[in-house]
C-alpha cells in the first residue's frame, strides 16, 4: 500500500499561459513504504506541497508516474485515488455538521445508515469529539477543527494519508499536543502517511523518515537521526538545527579511521562515518549542543581545544547561547542548564572544545 | 514536448470526468447557439439589403441625418445618464456606508426599490407627473404643454431608472475600501476633506469608472423610456432600429442600425472588463476592520442626509404617483377612486400575466443554475476555452435587447432552429440575456471560498458534479439566491428583446403595458405595473424559501 513517484516533474503556468522557468518539482523519486510515515521538509517554495498535491491528484505532473499501492494513478483524478487529505486550512465544509463533515466520504460510497453512524462515532472517539457531533463548523476551536479533518480523512480507510503542514495554524502548546496524537493515530491504524511541514521539529518528533527538499529536488531523505548526524550537505545541516562549520584536511588514514588536521590538532574520525583520501579539504559540521566551555583557568576536558572570547549571551532558561570569537571565526555553543554552570560574560576569554567524533565531516566543493 | 505532454494529459484527465467534459461541451454549444449565432446573423443580415447590399446599408445610413442624429443622441444620452445616475449613487453610497445617519435602512430600502420595477416605470411616471396632464405641470403651475418628450425627460426617467445601478456597485467598491486606511490617513494629519479626495475618491476611482460604463451600456440599450419619451424630436437607435423593421419592414436597416448601436456597446464592455476591472483596489483582507463613522463633519453630514432624502422624495413621488394613477378614474381630469383600472387589466391583461409568470418561472431557475455552473467552471476547472467562455457568457450583459431581439428573430426562423412564436424562443432568450449576473455573483463568492474545501470534497471521493451539488452549490446560495431574484425580475420586466418575440400565443406583461401607454391608457399601464411589482415581491420572497429549504444548513447530507 506505498506510494511511488518515479522521475516526477512539475512546472508552473504564469496566468498568461506561459511556462514558467522555475520548476516546481525536479524529477523527483521517492518509495514510501506500507505504514511509513514519511516528511516532506523543506523552506517554502522547495516542491513539497506541489509534490503532496500531484500524490493527492490536485496537480498533474508535467512528467513522470504516481504511483498508489503498485498502480499508475497518474491520470486518474483526486476522487478516485485511494488517498485522504488534512489541509492546511481544514477545509471543513461549513454547511455541515461535525458529523456530517466526517461522514461525508462514506455517504458518498452509500455506506448503510448503521455503517455510516457506528464508524463516524468511533472516528469522533478516536479523536475525542464524541460530545461535537451534532455541532456546526463554526462553534469549533482551531483545535477541534483539525481533528474534525483528521477524523474525515481516515474514516475512509484510506491507502495513504496526507497532511499539508496540518498543524501551522494552531499555537504552540496545541501543535506539540495534536504532534503526539497524529503521530498516535498513526501507528494506530498503520496508515501510510506523507507530512508536508517546514517546521523541521515537527518533522523529527513524527516522521519514520523524512525527505528533505529544495528548490524542487529531494536533497535528503533518511531517518530523523541520519538527517541530523549526517548531513549530506551544508543546506541539510544548516536547515535541520543549527551548524558550526569548522574547516579541516585530511591528513592520513589510521586503523578504523582517517586523521583530519583542524587548525593545527589532529583527530581521528571513525571509518563509518565515512572515509576521504588524503589531502581532502573537508568540513566539519558541529552542532552547537556539542560545544563546550571551559573557564580560562580550568582544565579543557575535550579533545580539541582552542581559546577564544565570548562576544555575545543569550539567556533562554534551559539553556543559554554563546558566540565565540576563535581567531576570526565565530562559533555558536548552546549550553544546557546555565545555571547550574555559571553564567560567562561577553569580553570573558574561554576555552572551546568540541567532540570530534560526532563531527561529520562534508567535502569542500 | 513538456507541453504536448501535459496538454495531452489534461485531456486524459478530462476524458476520465466524462461528466466535466460533456457540461463543457454542452456550456460551449448553448453559448454558440444562443449568444454568437444570433448576432452574426444581424451583421449578414445588415449586409443583404437588396437596394444597397454589402457595406452600401451603413453608408447609406450614415448619409441620413436622422440617423446621425439618432447616433449622438443616443452617446450623449448615455453619457450624461451615466455621470448623473453615478454622482447620486456614489452620494447615497457614500452616505450609507461613510457616515452615521439615521434611517440608513429605508436609504438603502428606497436605492434598491427602482431595480425590482420594470425598466420603463420611471418614463410613465414622468407622463403622469409632467405630461399634458401631468399632476406638477398642469395642476400645479398649470402649464399644459410643457415640453416633457424629449432629452431632458428621457434623462429623468434614465437617473431614476440606473442610479440604483451605481449606488449597488459603489456601496461594494467603498465597503472594500479598509477604513483602517482613511483612519491612517488622519492619522497622519490629513484633514477630512483630504482624506476624502487623497485616500477614499483615488481607491474608489476604478469602481466609479465601472459604474459610469455599466449604465452607459444600460442606457444605450434603454428601449422602453425611449419609446415612450423620446418622441420623433428625439430619435435614439434603439427605438429606431426597433421601427425600421414594425413600421417600415426593412430588416436589413433594423440590422444595420444594430450593429451601429452594438459597437459603442461592446467597446464600452470590453474596457470595462478588461481595462478598468484589473485596476480595482482591494484593500479589505481577512480581518473585519471597524468601521471608522468619523468620515465627515456633523453639518457635511446633514447636508449629505438632506440629499439622499430629496432623492428618495422623488423614488416615492414616481412611484406614489402610479400607484395614484392606477386607483384614479381618470388621471388628471377625474381624481376619484375608482377600481375600473384593475378590472380592465384583469379582464384584457389576463393571459399576459400568466404567459409572464410562466416564462419568468421556467427561465429563472435555469439561468440561475446555469450562472452557477460558469462561475465554477471559470474559476476552479482549467480547460482549453475557459476565457472564450468567461468572454461570450459575460457579453451578453452587454448586448443592447433590441439587437439581440432581432439576432433571434433572424436565427430562429427557421430550421434546425425554428422556434418563432414559441414560449422556448422567449424562455431562451431571457436565460441567455439574465446569466451573467448570476455569474458575476457567483465567481465573486467563489473566490472567497478557501478552494480546498472543495478540493477536500474531491479527496473524499467526490466527482465534479457532486462536488458542485453538494458543497460549491450550498456555500454559493446567497449568490445563487441573488442571481434568480435578478433573472426573475429581468424576465418579468424585460421589454427590448422581448417585444420582437411575443406572439399572440404567447404574450409579455411589459408588452401590454407599453401598449396602453401608447393608446393613452395611463391608468391602465398604472394598475398594470402595480400588479407587476406586486407579483414580483411575492416571488422574491418565495425564492427566498426555496433558496434557503433547499441549500440552506442542513444536518443529513442526503445523497
Amino acid at each position: 500500500m506505498g506510494v511511488t513517484l518515479e522521475n516526477v516533474t512539475k512546472r508552473f503556468r504564469s496566468p498568461d499561459g506561459e511556462i514558467s522557468a522555475v520548476v516546481a518539482v525536479d524529477d523527483v523519486s521517492l518509495e514510501i513504504r506500507d505504514g511509513e510515515m514519511v516528511t516532506l521538509l523543506g523552506p517554502s517554495g522547495c516542491g513539497k506541497t506541489t509534490t503532496l498535491r500531484i500524490i493527492a491528484g490536485f496537480e498533474m505532473p508535467d512528467a513522470g508516474r504516481v504511483l498508489i499501492s503498485g498502480k499508475d494513478v497518474t491520470d486518474r483524478p483526486p476522487n478516485k485515488r485511494d488517498t485522504a487529505m488534512v489541509f492546511q486550512s481544514y477545509a471543513i465544509f461549513p454547511h455541515l455538521s461535525v458529523f456530517e463533515n466526517v461522514a461525508f466520504g462514506l455517504r458518498l460510497r452509500k455506506a448503510a445508515q448503521a455503517e455510516v453512524d457506528e464508524r463516524v462515532s468511533r472516528m469522533l472517539d478516536l479523536v475525542g469529539l464524541s460530545d461535537m457531533a451534532r455541532r456546526s463548523p463554526d462553534q469549533l476551536s482551531g483545535g477541534q477543527q483539525q481533528r474534525v479533518a483528521l477524523a474525515r480523512a481516515i474514516v475512509n480507510k484510506p491507502a495513504v494519508l496526507l497532511f499539508d503542514e496540518p498543524l501551522s495554524n494552531l499555537d504552540a502548546k496545541l501543535r506539540e499536543q495534536m504532534r503526539l496524537e497524529i503521530r498516535r493515530i498513526q501507528q494506530t491504524l498503520g496508515i501510510t502517511s506523507v507530512y508536508v511541514t517546514h517546521d523541521q521539529a515537527e518533522a523529527m518528533s513524527l516522521s519514520d523518515r523524512i525527505v528533505i527538499m529544495n528548490q524542487g529536488s529531494i536533497a535528503q531523505a533518511g531517518t530523523p537521526s541520519e538527517i541530523y548526524n549526517r548531513p549530506i550537505d551544508r543546506f541539510v545541516a544548516e536547515f535541520v538545527g543549527r551548524a558550526n562549520f569548522v574547516d579541516a584536511t585530511v591528513v592520513g588514514g589510521a586503523e578504523g579511521g582517517m586523521v583530519i588536521d583542524v587548525h593545527g590538532r589532529m583527530a581521528q574520525i571513525p571509518n563509518t562515518r565515512c572515509q576521504y583520501p588524503e589531502g581532502t579539504r573537508v568540513e566539519l559540521v558541529v552542532r552547537p549542543e556539542t560545544v563546550k566551555l571551559f573557564r580560562s583557568d580550568s582544565r579543557c576536558a575535550s579533545p580539541m581545544c582552542f581559546t577564544g572570547r565570548v562576544t555575545r549571551v543569550v539567556y533562554m532558561g534551559s539553556v543559554a547561547e554563546y558566540d565565540i570569537d576563535v581567531d576570526g571565526t565565530s562559533l555558536l555553543a548552546v549550553v544546557a542548564s546555565p545555571a547550574e554552570h555559571g553564567l560567562f560574560n561577553v569580553g570573558e576569554e574561554v576555552q572551546v572544545g568540541f567532540a570530534v567524533n560526532v563531527a561529520h565531516p562534508l567535502v569542500v566543493r | 514536448m513538456k507541453v504536448t505532454s501535459r496538454l495531452w494529459r489534461q485531456t486524459v484527465r478530462l476524458s476520465k470526468e466524462p461528466a466535466l467534459l460533456s457540461s463543457i461541451i454542452v456550456i460551449f454549444a448553448l453559448l454558440a447557439v444562443f449568444i454568437v449565432y444570433p448576432i452574426v446573423m444581424v451583421a449578414v443580415r445588415s449586409f443583404s439589403s437588396t437596394d444597397a447590399p454589402g457595406l452600401g446599408v451603413y453608408s447609406k445610413l450614415m448619409s441620413s441625418s436622422y440617423v446621425r442624429r439618432s447616433l449622438y443622441n443616443s452617446l450623449t444620452m448615455g453619457a450624461a445618464s451615466a455621470a448623473i445616475s453615478c454622482a447620486v449613487g456614489f452620494l447615497f453610497a457614500y452616505t450609507v456606508t461613510r457616515t452615521d445617519v439615521p434611517l440608513k435602512g429605508f436609504l438603502n430600502f428606497m436605492a434598491i426599490v427602482p431595480i425590482v420595477s420594470p425598466p420603463f416605470l420611471g418614463a410613465v411616471s414622468v407622463l403622469l407627473l409632467f405630461g399634458a396632464n401631468g399632476l406638477i405641470t398642469s395642476k400645479l403651475f398649470g402649464i399644459y404643454n410643457y415640453p416633457i418628450y424629449g432629452f431632458r425627460g428621457l434623462l429623468f426617467a434614465q437617473v431614476v431608472t440606473f442610479f440604483p445601478v451605481a449606488y449597488l456597485t459603489l456601496k461594494g467598491v467603498l465597503e472594500s475600501i479598509s477604513p483602517t486606511l482613511e483612519d491612517a490617513a488622519m492619522d497622519l494629519g490629513a484633514s477630512r476633506l483630504e482624506v476624502f479626495s487623497k485616500v477614499t475618491l483615488p481607491l474608489a476611482l476604478p469602481g466609479i469608472a465601472s459604474a459610469l460604463l455599466v449604465i452607459f451600456i444600460e442606457s444605450l440599450a434603454d428601449f422602453g423610456n425611449p419609446l415612450i419619451l423620446a418622441g420623433s424630436d428625439f430619435p435614439t437607435l434603439s427605438v429606431q432600429a426597433y421601427l425600421q423593421i414594425t413600421g417600415m419592414y426593412d430588416l436589413p436597416g433594423g440590422a444595420a442600425l444594430s450593429v451601429v448601436l452594438l459597437i459603442p456597446s461592446v467597446t464600452a464592455f470590453v474596457v470595462q472588463k478588461y481595462w478598468v476591472d484589473k485596476r480595482k483596489y482591494v484593500t479589505v483582507t481577512g480581518k473585519p476592520t471597524s468601521t471608522a463613522i468619523k468620515s465627515v463633519s456633523k453639518p457635511v453630514k446633514w447636508v449629505l442626509f438632506g440629499v439622499c432624502m430629496g432623492v428618495v422624495g422623488v423614488v416615492l413621488l414616481f412611484y406614489g404617483v402610479i400607484v395614484a394613477g392606477s386607483f384614479a378614474r381618470l388621471w388628471g381630469i377625474d381624481p376619484s377612486f375608482s377600481m375600473k383600472n384593475y378590472q380592465y387589466v384583469l379582464g384584457v391583461g389576463r393571459e399576459a400575466i400568466r404567459d409572464t409568470l410562466a416564462i419568468a418561472a421556467l427561465s429563472t431557475p435555469i439561468s440561475g443554475l446555469l450562472g452557477m455552473a460558469i462561475a465554477f467552471l471559470v474559476v476552479r476547472k482549467s480547460f482549453p476555452g475557459k476565457r472564450a467562455m468567461d468572454f461570450i457568457s459575460m457579453l451578453s450583459f452587454a448586448l443592447p435587447g433590441t439587437v439581440v431581439g432581432i439576432g433571434y428573430i433572424l436565427a430562429f426562423n427557421r430550421k434546425p432552429f425554428l422556434l418563432t412564436g414559441t414560449l422556448a424562443i422567449l424562455v431562451l432568450n431571457f436565460v441567455f440575456r439574465y446569466f451573467p449576473v448570476g455569474i458575476q455573483a457567483g465567481v465573486a463568492t467563489l473566490r472567497q471560498v478557501d478552494p480546498s474545501i472543495e478540493e477536500a470534497a474531491a479527496n473524499l471521493g467526490a466527482d465534479s458534479p457532486t462536488t458542485f451539488r453538494k458543497i460549491t452549490l450550498p456555500l454559493m446560495a446567497p449568490a445563487f439566491f441573488s442571481a434568480l431574484v435578478f433573472a426573475f425580475v429581468r424576465a418579468m420586466t424585460a421589454i427590448s428583446a422581448a417585444i420582437f418575440l411575443v406572439s399572440a400565443d404567447w404574450n409579455l406583461m411589459t408588452v401590454q403595458i407599453l401598449n396602453q401607454v401608447n393608446s393613452g391608457r395611463l391608468g391602465a399601464a398604472a394598475a398594470f405595473s402595480v400588479i407587476l411589482v406586486g407579483v414580483i415581491v411575492v416571488a422574491m420572497a418565495l425564492i427566498r424559501l426555496v433558496v434557503d429549504k433547499a441549500l440552506g444548513i442542513r444536518y443529513q447530507a442526503r445523497f
